[in-house]
């Protein structure tokens, strides 16, 4: 089928792939698998083919979302083997008729596709990714001053805060699966965005997570956090620029 | 060793990786042309000759000191990543210091005991 608008011509391929789908069952703490055969067009996402499975096949199916469009970073699950977001992986171009999905894995499971973000959003928030200045009074009540920044100094660090903390990264990254106490690759890139933000005076009161044995040291950079990240952060940098500025003595360039 | 920044440790861990290249070399360098002349109590390349040699034994003083330091900080770094506990790294810290001490004791009691030989 194709629509014409304007002259302009809006191909449209329809196909049937089978989803092969892992559900956690928290009753039995078990794992199963469900299959699913589904149409879906060249214009929808996994998460549109999930979600007209749970409409027309099977309520009981669990799957976290929320924006559609790759921007609040909810929907991240394992696509064909790699952590991607289901709202931005299009069934026909994955290259497989049957297409297995899977909840992230490094986290705990809640029910089929949806998992546990504490842990995640904990170790976030142990790196201070804020803006921590020495004055907090001026910082806080004198409102009227502006912290300036040059586009240069912004560019430095900006590629880090794109992140949506999807949690794609911290699933793939192989270090994450051995100790559980590491911060894994989001909260360290974050620890790098504020520190190399000219504004931020914070760099010193984040080396006590960052520079101890579940910090950066505990990154032997397999790089599968860069591969994945659907938003091109690129923490596995992050975390080397981190054990330069440890190394060196000096904080990230900013 | 929640004492030491980690960055203190990894930084001794490189440094004395690179000093463990030299002063391998240098014990290996030892072993030529002859492995088996050089195992041998006297002879020109023998054992004898080499605790003569002031430089060559300081290169394998360094290389005690140096091979325990990163082994036991390289044991200590896969420990903790193999296995996470309340009471784990505690655990780790005491043993991995306690071997260390006792290498670097037997070693020094080794090689100063092979010097008053000569
Ligand atoms: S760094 Fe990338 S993969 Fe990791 S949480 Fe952020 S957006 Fe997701
Ligand atoms: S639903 Fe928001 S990123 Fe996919």
């Amino acid at each position: 089928m194709s629509s014409v608008k304007a002259g302009l011509k809006i191909e449209v391929k329809r196909g049937t792939f089978t989803f092969r789908v892992k559900r956690y069952d928290p009753k039995t703490g078990d794992y199963r698998w469900s299959e699913y055969k589904v149409e879906v067009t060249n214009r929808q996402t996994v998460l549109d083919a999930l979600l007209k499975i749970k409409s027309t096949q099977d309520a009981t199916l669990a799957v976290r979302y929320s924006c559609r469009m790759g921007i609040c970073g909810s929907c991240a699950m394992v696509i064909n083997g790699v952590p991607r977001l289901a709202c931005e992986t299009k069934p026909f171009e994955l290259g497989t008729d049957v297409i297995t999905v899977e909840p992230l894995s490094n986290l705990k499971p809640i029910k089929d596709l949806v998992v546990d973000m504490d842990e995640f959003f904990e170790k976030h928030k142990s790196v201070k990714p804020w803006l921590i200045r020495r004055d907090e009074g001026e910082q806080f009540e004198k409102l009227d001053s502006y912290y300036v920044q040059t586009e240069e100094q912004l560019i430095n660090y900006l590629e880090f805060a794109y992140c949506i903390k999807c949690g794609a990264c911290y699933s793939a990254c192989p270090m994450v699966f051995l100790n559980k106490n590491y911060l894994g690759p989001q909260a360290l890139a974050a620890a790098y965005r504020w520190s190399a933000d000219n504004r931020d005076e914070g760099y010193v009161l984040r080396l006590k997570v960052i520079d101890s044995d579940n910090g950066v040291w505990s990154c032997h950079y397999s790089g599968t956090c860069s591969k994945v990240c659907p938003k091109g952060v690129d923490p596995a940098l992050a975390i080397n620029l981190l054990k330069k500025s440890l190394l060196t003595g000096k904080p990230p360039a900013r | 060793m929640g004492m030491v920044a980690k960055s203190t440790l990894m930084k001794w861990h490189y440094i004395t990786g690179l000093i463990l290249v030299v002063v391998l070399g240098i014990h290996l360098a030892f072993r030529w042309p002859s492995y088996e002349a050089s195992i041998q109590w006297s002879g020109p390349h023998g054992v004898y000759e080499q605790l003569l040699n002031i430089g060559y034994m300081a290169a394998i003083f360094i290389l005690l000191y140096a091979a325990t330091y990163h082994a036991m900080n390289g044991l200590r770094t896969l420990l903790l990543e193999l296995h996470q506990g309340r009471y784990w790294n505690t655990a780790v810290d005491v043993v991995i210091i306690a071997l260390g001490i006792f290498i670097v004791i037997v070693g020094t009691v080794a090689l100063v005991g092979a010097l008053q030989v000569i």
